[in-house]
């Protein structure tokens, strides 16, 4: 620990740090330590990144393992590192829109706290549901950003009053679309099929193959029936059929699939 | 969760009844009967709600906190258009687990699934 403050004192490079990635320390019983929080800083402006090092120099608990100014380095260091958290500047995944879902990709058990500068409702709403743990201003205070990452770390959420609004507002809307009977989309004979390939567990390339198309319409066709029906994966996508009886209704309906699409669909089987 | 005031900059961690839970994704009310595979063995339980990320379960007897669980959903291929029924393969953690007034409920983090064909 002495050893490591000590190399803290001097300036570390800005990419992936010299030290080695450690496995980590926490014990129990008598005479142990707290397990440390190992973080990565993730900022585009230096000043943030040695401020906020030193802060947490001075913490027991929290250690920054690797400080990184892009998303590249960001994800190298994770996959490097063994990371409990990220402290992740907000305009490093302005303007992206799959920056947080590939970073839990990565790195699934590590925690993301957003830093921004400037906050609105749907951006709030979607950071949190693509897995941010927490959300917090650039202007924070050093004690409050302690008690942020000690309180992520240990498994909450950080979230302030607007914000548990907005979320809540934006999980009743959802919620209410995805669940009522009244408020089903329209899909098209070629949108079911391709719904009941990916609920038969069939690839993209596969329900290509079998459509006679390719595997980026198919992708297109996906992105545009997840959008429709407000889900977001495969898995989601079975229950609202499950749920909603989709099939059914559309056999009963006029929805019914083309035959020479149920035909391409059942070939094989 | 830490709820924090945004002005002035002070958290205050609801106590116990004001908890608020925030979850990503929206929950399907499913009953499915399903095999349970934990630490303990097989149980035999019932969804109660199932979404992309959790699932609710009712259950003769709690489970341990944090302890792996895997089971299958499986989705009538009626309902789902199939010529088969769908199945789904599905591991997680127990996040949630107590005892209620028709015996126990489980509450499970899905960490990965797959579609059998």
């Amino acid at each position: 620990m002495d050893a490591f403050k000590d190399a803290l004192k001097s300036e570390l490079p800005d990419e992936l740090p010299a030290e080695p990635a450690q496995a980590p320390e926490a014990t129990t019983g008598t005479g142990t330590e707290k397990a440390e929080i190992r973080v990565v800083l993730a900022d585009s402006q230096a000043i943030y990144r040695v401020g906020i090092r030193k802060i947490f120099a001075l913490e027991d608990d929290i250690r920054v393992i690797a400080q990184v100014e892009t998303l590249a380095g960001l994800h190298a260091a994770v996959e490097r590192f063994p990371t409990d958290l990220v402290l992740l500047e907000g305009s490093l995944i302005a303007g992206t829109t799959d920056a947080i879902p590939e970073l839990v990709r990565r790195a699934p058990r590590v925690k993301i706290i957003v830093q921004s500068a400037h906050t609105d409702e749907s951006n709030t709403v979607e950071l949190y549901r693509r897995g941010v743990r927490g959300i917090i201003p650039r202007s924070i205070s050093p004690d409050l950003l302690v008690k942020c990452v000690r309180k992520i770390a240990g498994g909450e959420t950080w979230i302030d009053n607007q914000s548990v609004n907005w979320v809540i507002e934006a999980y009743r809307s959802q919620a209410s679309a995805l669940t009522s009977p009244r408020s089903q989309p329209r899909l098209s004979p070629k949108e079911l099929a391709i719904i009941t390939c990916i609920t038969q567990g069939k690839r993209n390339k596969e329900i290509a193959y079998q459509l006679g198309t390719t595997e980026q319409v198919i992708k297109n066709y996906l992105r545009k029936v997840y959008d429709k029906l407000g889900v977001s994966d495969r898995l989601e996508l079975a229950l609202y059929c499950l749920h909603h009886q989709l099939h059914k209704k559309a056999a009963a309906g006029s929805g019914s699939p083309a035959p020479e699409i149920v035909a391409a669909v059942n070939g094989k089987h | 969760m830490t709820l924090m005031n945004p002005s002035p900059a002070l958290s205050t961690t609801p106590g116990p009844g004001r908890e608020i839970e925030l979850r990503g994704a929206v929950r399907f009310p499913l009953s499915i009967p399903v095999n349970l595979y934990t630490e303990g063995g097989e149980v035999a339980a019932v969804t109660v709600n199932i979404s992309a990320s959790g699932i609710l379960f009712q259950l003769p007897e709690p489970l341990a906190l944090r302890s792996p669980v895997s089971f299958t959903i499986k989705m009538p291929a009626e309902a789902m258009g199939t010529a088969s029924d769908v199945v789904v393969h599905c591991a997680g953690r127990i996040v949630r687990s107590g005892r209620n007034d028709g015996g126990a409920y489980a509450a499970a983090v899905i960490d990965k699934y797959y579609f059998r064909h």
